[in-house]
C-alpha cells in the first residue's frame, strides 16, 4: 500500500477567478507522473489535501467529475495560510495532492432517483462536480429529475457562471440560480436559497435532496426541506471540519466516532441526528 | 465490548524461562551491541524511558514513568516528508531493531491499541508501522500498583500480556520471562542464562500478580459504552471540568492519545512536514479558519477527551481507548482526577439520565 | 475554628447571601501531595474546600476565563462575582490581572490568607525514586510524612520539599483582599534559592547556556506552565500563531528555547514567581532559571516588583526618558 501521507505532485494548468472579490479561485491541475492520475479515481463528494509544499495541506472539495478526464480542479477560498499561499500560485507551478479522501456521495443509492441539489456559497463546488457527474452522456439516463438550487450574494459570487448559463439551456435539468438581492441586469431568482426552495417545491418522492452550504443556509433550509417532505435518510448533508491527516488516524475531525475524513464527509440527517450536536 | 482479562493462563513449563537479574543485565548489555534498547532509567520525575547502553541502569522498582513508552512507535516529532526544489518524498523511518524493556503490561497494552489506530480501515500508517515491526516488546508484570492505578477496571491486569512478545516478573533474585510471540521466543531462546522454569516459579510470580491486582483501586466503567452519551448534555461536564487549565499535559502522558499534527517548515527550497502530538485539550485543536469552533470550551473539550476513550473507542477499535495507568490523574497540575469523572458519569447514567 | 473552617464557612455564607456566584479554591484530591482545584456554586460545594501545604495551583489563572466578556455580549452583560482564596502570590496575580485590564476589581471577592508555602511534588518524589510516593501526611512542626510504593517511610521537614519559589517568597499574606481569615504569616526575606540563582548569574555563559540547554530539552511542548500561569491569558499565544510563523510546534533545541525564552520575557515585569508553572511541568523541569532571572533584572534595571499594588504602574507598562538603556547594544 502506497504512504497515505505522500502527495501527488500535480502542475497549476489554469487559473479561474471565479468571483468580483478574487478572493476564490479555480486551480485546474494536472499529474506530473501518468500513473497518479489513473489512481486517483474519485467520486463527487469526495475531497483531497492540497499541498503548497513548505507552507502547509488544506483540505478542499473536489470540483471536477471523474468523467472530466486526467485533469482535476479545486475551487479554493483565500482565508487562511495555505490558501493565502495558493492565490499567490501561478499557472504551472507544482504543488502536491493526497486523495481521493472522504467517502463521497453515495451513487449507488441515488441512481434511478430524482435529484433535487441545493448549495450556496462557495461551497457549491462538491456540488458542481455532482451535476457535472450527472450530466454527463454516460449517466443521465442513471439519474431521474435533477433541479437545482444554488445561489449566491450577488451575481459576482456566483461560481462557475459559464457552466450556469449552459445549464439554463439544458432541458435535462431545472436549474434556479438565484441572489441575495435584486441587482441590475440580474434576471433570475432572488432571495434566499431556503426561500427559493420552498417557491419550487421539488417532490420529495423518490428523491434525494443534496445540501451543501454555509451553516447559516443550511439551518435555514433543513427545515424547508422536512415539510416539503424530504425524510431525514433522503437527506444528504457535506460537512466541514478542520482537518489535518484526512484518514481518520490525527483525531480532529470527528463528531462523536465518526470521523468527516472518512466516515464523511457526505452523512444524511438521520446519521448526524444520531451523533453528538458537535460541529 | 472490553472483555476482562484474567491473568495470564499458565505456560508449559518448558516456555517460561528463569533468567536471573545478573544474566538479565548481562543479556540487555549484550543487546545493546546491535540493537537500541529502551528500559526505565532514573529520572527526577522518577524513572523514564530512554535508550540504555549500560543495563545496570536499568531500573525494575520504578511504578511507571511520568510519560509513556509510546515514542517507540510514535515519537512525539517525526519528520514525514522531506522537501526539495518543489518535490517532496517520503522519509521512512529506518530504525534498528528496538527492544522496549520493562514496559508495564498497561503500556504494552496501549501500544496493541496504538496498532489498531494506526493501521485500521484498509489505510496503514507505514512510519507507526516501520516501528512497531522492528520493536520486542518485554513487558515487566506489576506487584505493586502506582497511587492512581486502574487497569483492572478497564480489561487490564497487572500481568496482561497483549501486546507484548515477552512477559517478565521480578520474583526477587530472578525474573520469570514467558514468551508471548514467536518473536518473543527467539529473543528468550537466545539468552545466555535462562533456564526453563519450574511450576512452582510460575504460581509464584502469578501469586505475584493476583495479589497486586487485590490493591488496585475499581472504578466504575459504563459496561454499555453508548450511555455515556445520554450525558453528552448534561451539566455535569461544566462541573467536572471547572478546574481544567486546558493544557495538554494529561493527552502527552497518556499511552494511547494517538492525535497529532501535521506542520510544514520551509527555508529557500528546503523543507519538512513534520508529524507532532497534538491535544484535543487546546482550543485550536478544531478552530476553523472561519473562526468557527465545534468545541468552544474547557467543557466540551475534556468531554471529548473522557469520551473519545470510553464512547468512541470502542467503536472505532473495538476498546476503550484507556488502560487505566493512571498518568493522566498524576500528571494534572489542577488534580483533575479520571476515576472521579468515571464515578460521577456512572451516577449521573445510572440515576436515569443526564444529571 | 480553623483556618480551614473558617473558610468553608466564609465561602458558604458569600455564597448564600448573594455575595459572589462562585468561589475558586482547592480541595482535597486522591493524588498525593496535591489539591485539586476547585470552583464551589453551593454550600455542599462550600464545604470541600481545603487549605493547606498541597495549594500549589495559581487559582488567578481561572480568572480571565470566568469573567471574560463573551462574544456577541450585549450591553447589558455583567460579568458573575467570583470569591477567589488568595494566599500571597495569588493576590499578587490577581493585582496584575486587575491592572492588565483583564479583569474588574468589582468582580472578584478576594479571601485573603497568609501562606507558609506548598510542596513541590517533584521535589518530593526525588525522595523516593524510583519508586512513586503513595501517600503524604502533614505532621505537627512543619513535618510530613511521606510514604512510598516501595514501602518506605520517610519524616521530611516541609522546607525540603517546598517549591523553590516558596523558598525564596516575600510576599506570603495577600497584598489585596477584600477579607482575610488565619494570622497573618511572617514575612521573610530573600531565601536559600536567591543565593542559588545569584551563584548561576555569576557562572561563565557557555555554561549557563548549556545548562539552560540541557534543562529546557526535557520540554514536551505540553503548555502546562503556560496554563497554569494568571499572566498567560492571550487568547492566542505567540507559540501558535501561523502569520507569522515564530516558532515551529516541534521539541528541536530552537524550538524549545525560543518558546521558553519568549514566555519569559513576555512575563518580564508580570510575573510573580508563584511557582504555579514549576508545579504544573510534568517533566520537573526548572523554569524559575529564567523566570527568576528575568524579574531580578527587572527589579535591577527599572526598580520595583511586580503586582504588589494597584495604584503603582508596572515598569514595563509605562517608560521614563531617564531609563537605563545600556542593554541595547550595538548591531
Amino acid at each position: 500500500m502506497s504512504n497515505p501521507y505522500l502527495p501527488y505532485p500535480v502542475r497549476i494548468e489554469r487559473i479561474t477567478i471565479e468571483n468580483d472579490a478574487r478572493d476564490l479561485k479555480t486551480f485546474e491541475l494536472s499529474f506530473v507522473e501518468p500513473d497518479h492520475a489513473a489512481a486517483f479515481e474519485h467520486v463527487p463528494g469526495q475531497f483531497a489535501e492540497l499541498s503548497v509544499l513548505g507552507t502547509g495541506e488544506c483540505p478542499i472539495g473536489i470540483a471536477s467529475s471523474p468523467t472530466d478526464g486526467d485533469r482535476v480542479s479545486f475551487t479554493v477560498k483565500k482565508t487562511g495560510v495555505v490558501s493565502d499561499e495558493l492565490h499567490r500560485a501561478r499557472e504551472g507551478r507544482v504543488l502536491g495532492v493526497r486523495g481521493p479522501l472522504g467517502n463521497g456521495f453515495p451513487l449507488e443509492r441515488m441512481r434511478s432517483k430524482n435529484l433535487v441539489i441545493v448549495g450556496g456559497g462557495f461551497a457549491f463546488t462538491t456540488l458542481r462536480a455532482l451535476i457535472r457527474y450527472v450530466l454527463h452522456d454516460d449517466h443521465r439516463s442513471d439519474f431521474g429529475d435533477v433541479t437545482v438550487v444554488y445561489g449566491a450574494r450577488t451575481p459576482g459570487e456566483l461560481l462557475y457562471k459559464d457552466e450556469l448559463d449552459a445549464w439554463q439551456d439544458r432541458d435535462d435539468l431545472s436549474a434556479h440560480i438565484t441572489i441575495d438581492a435584486a441587482a441590475d441586469g440580474w434576471e433570475g431568482h432572488v432571495g434566499f436559497v431556503p426561500t427559493v426552495l420552498d417557491e419550487v417545491a421539488p417532490s420529495p418522492k423518490d428523491a434525494i435532496l443534496v445540501v451543501c452550504g454555509p451553516p447559516a443556509m443550511v439551518k435555514f433550509t433543513l427545515p424547508v426541506a422536512a415539510q416539503l417532505g424530504f425524510a431525514p435518510a433522503d437527506t444528504l448533508l457535506s460537512l466541514e471540519m478542520r482537518m489535518k491527516c484526512g484518514i481518520g488516524k490525527c483525531g480532529r475531525c470527528n463528531i462523536g466516532h465518526k470521523y468527516v475524513c472518512t466516515d464523511g464527509p457526505v452523512f444524511t440527517l438521520e446519521e448526524l441526528s444520531a451523533l453528538p450536536a458537535e460541529f | 465490548m472490553t472483555e476482562k482479562k484474567e491473568g495470564t493462563k499458565p505456560e508449559t513449563p518448558m516456555d517460561a524461562r528463569i533468567v536471573s537479574k545478573e544474566d538479565l543485565i548481562a543479556a540487555l548489555t549484550a543487546l545493546a551491541q546491535d540493537h537500541t534498547v529502551i528500559a526505565p532509567v532514573d529520572d527526577r520525575t522518577g524513572a523514564v524511558f530512554a535508550p540504555t547502553q549500560d543495563a545496570a541502569a536499568v531500573r525494575l522498582e520504578y511504578r511507571n514513568t511520568s510519560l509513556s513508552p509510546k515514542a517507540a512507535v510514535f515519537p512525539q516529532i517525526e519528520t514525514l516528508l522531506a522537501f526539495q526544489d518543489g518535490v517532496a518524498t517520503e522519509t521512512l523511518p529506518e530504525p534498528p531493531e528496538t527492544v522496549l524493556f520493562g514496559a508495564r503490561p498497561c503500556d504494552a497494552r496501549a501500544l496493541a491499541m496504538l496498532d489498531r489506530v494506526f493501521q485500521r480501515d484498509g489505510i496503514d500508517d507505514p512510519y507507526v508501522a516501520a516501528r512497531r515491526d522492528r520493536l520486542t516488546v518485554i513487558a515487566l508484570a506489576c506487584d505493586e500498583p502506582g497511587p492512581a492505578c486502574f487497569c483492572t477496571s478497564v480489561g487490564g491486569a497487572p500481568d496482561d500480556h497483549t501486546g507484548a512478545d515477552v512477559l517478565a516478573t521480578d520474583l526477587g533474585e530472578a525474573l520469570l520471562m514467558r514468551p508471548v510471540t514467536e518473536r518473543g521466543e527467539a529473543l528468550l531462546a537466545a539468552l545466555d542464562g535462562a533456564r526453563p522454569a519450574e511450576a512452582g516459579e510460575i504460581e509464584a510470580a502469578q501469586e505475584r500478580s493476583a495479589a497486586a491486582a487485590e490493591k488496585i483501586g475499581r472504578v466504575p466503567v459504563p459496561s454499555e459504552p453508548a450511555r455515556l452519551l445520554e450525558a453528552f448534555d448534561s451539566e455535569i461536564w461544566a462541573e467536572i471540568a471547572a478546574g481544567c487549565l486546558g493544557c495538554g499535559a494529561c493527552t502527552y502522558a497518556c499511552p494511547t492519545c494517538h492525535c497529532f499534527d501535521l506542520t510544514d517548515e520551509h527555508k529557500r527550497g528546503t523543507g519538512r512536514r513534520v508529524r507532532s502530538w497534538d491535544t484535543c485539550a487546546l482550543p485550536l485543536f478544531t478552530l476553523h479558519a472561519s473562526g468557527h469552533n465545534p468545541r468552544p470550551s474547557t467543557d466540551a473539550r475534556l468531554r471529548q477527551r473522557v469520551l473519545h476513550k470510553f464512547a468512541y473507542g470502542p467503536e472505532t477499535i473495538d476498546e476503550m481507548l484507556c488502560v487505566g495507568c493512571g498518568r493522566c490523574v498524576s500528571v494534572c497540575p489542577s488534580g483533575i482526577d479520571l476515576r472521579r469523572i468515571l464515578a460521577r458519569l456512572d451516577g449521573c447514567i445510572a440515576g436515569g439520565g443526564p444529571g | 475554628m480553623t483556618v480551614q473552617e473558617q473558610l468553608r464557612h466564609r465561602a458558604a455564607e458569600l455564597l448564600a447571601d448573594g455575595t459572589i456566584d462562585l468561589f475558586v479554591g482547592y480541595a482535597a484530591s486522591d493524588a498525593p501531595l496535591k489539591a485539586a482545584v476547585h470552583v464551589a456554586r453551593t454550600a455542599a460545594d462550600a464545604e470541600m474546600l481545603t487549605w493547606n501545604s498541597f495549594c500549589a495551583p495559581n487559582v488567578a489563572a481561572l480568572l480571565p476565563k470566568l469573567l471574560r466578556r463573551p462574544d456577541g455580549a450585549g450591553e447589558d452583560w455583567a460579568p458573575q462575582r467570583v470569591g477567589i482564596l488568595a494566599k500571597g502570590c495569588v493576590s499578587r496575580s490577581i493585582v496584575g490581572l486587575i491592572k492588565a485590564h483583564q479583569i474588574p476589581r468589582e468582580a472578584v471577592h478576594v479571601i485573603g490568607v497568609g501562606c507558609d508555602g506548598v510542596v513541590d511534588r517533584h521535589r518530593a518524589a526525588r525522595l523516593f525514586t524510583p519508586a512513586a510516593i503513595l501517600d503524604a501526611e502533614p505532621l505537627d512542626g512543619d513535618r510530613m510524612l511521606l510514604r512510598g510504593t516501595d514501602g518506605a517511610e520517610r519524616t521530611v521537614d516541609l522546607s525540603e520539599i517546598l517549591l523553590g519559589s516558596c523558598l525564596d517568597c516575600q510576599h506570603r499574606n495577600a497584598v489585596l483582599a477584600d477579607e482575610t481569615i488565619g494570622d497573618p504569616v511572617p514575612e521573610t526575606g530573600p531565601g536559600p534559592q536567591e543565593d542559588a540563582a545569584t551563584s548561576f548569574a555569576a557562572r561563565p555563559i557557555d555554561e549557563r547556556w548549556e545548562a539552560f540547554e540541557e534543562e529546557i530539552s526535557r520540554c514536551i511542548r505540553c503548555y502546562a506552565c503556560r496554563e497554569a500561569c494568571p499572566n498567560c491569558y492571550c487568547t492566542e499565544c505567540f507559540a501558535e500563531e501561523t502569520e507569522p510563523h515564530w516558532i515551529g510546534v516541534t521539541t528541536d533545541p530552537s524550538d524549545l528555547m525560543l518558546f521558553h525564552l519568549g514566555r519569559a520575557f513576555h512575563q518580564a515585569g508580570r510575573c510573580v514567581d508563584c511557582g504555579a508553572c514549576v508545579a504544573a511541568c510534568p517533566m520537573g523541569i526548572d523554569l524559575r532559571l529564567l523566570t527568576h532571572k528575568v524579574n531580578r533584572d527587572v527589579e535591577a534595571l527599572f526598580g520595583g516588583e511586580a503586582s504588589v499594588s494597584l495604584d503603582i504602574v508596572e515598569p514595563l507598562l509605562q517608560f521614563e526618558m531617564t531609563d537605563d538603556e545600556g542593554f541595547i547594544t550595538e548591531p
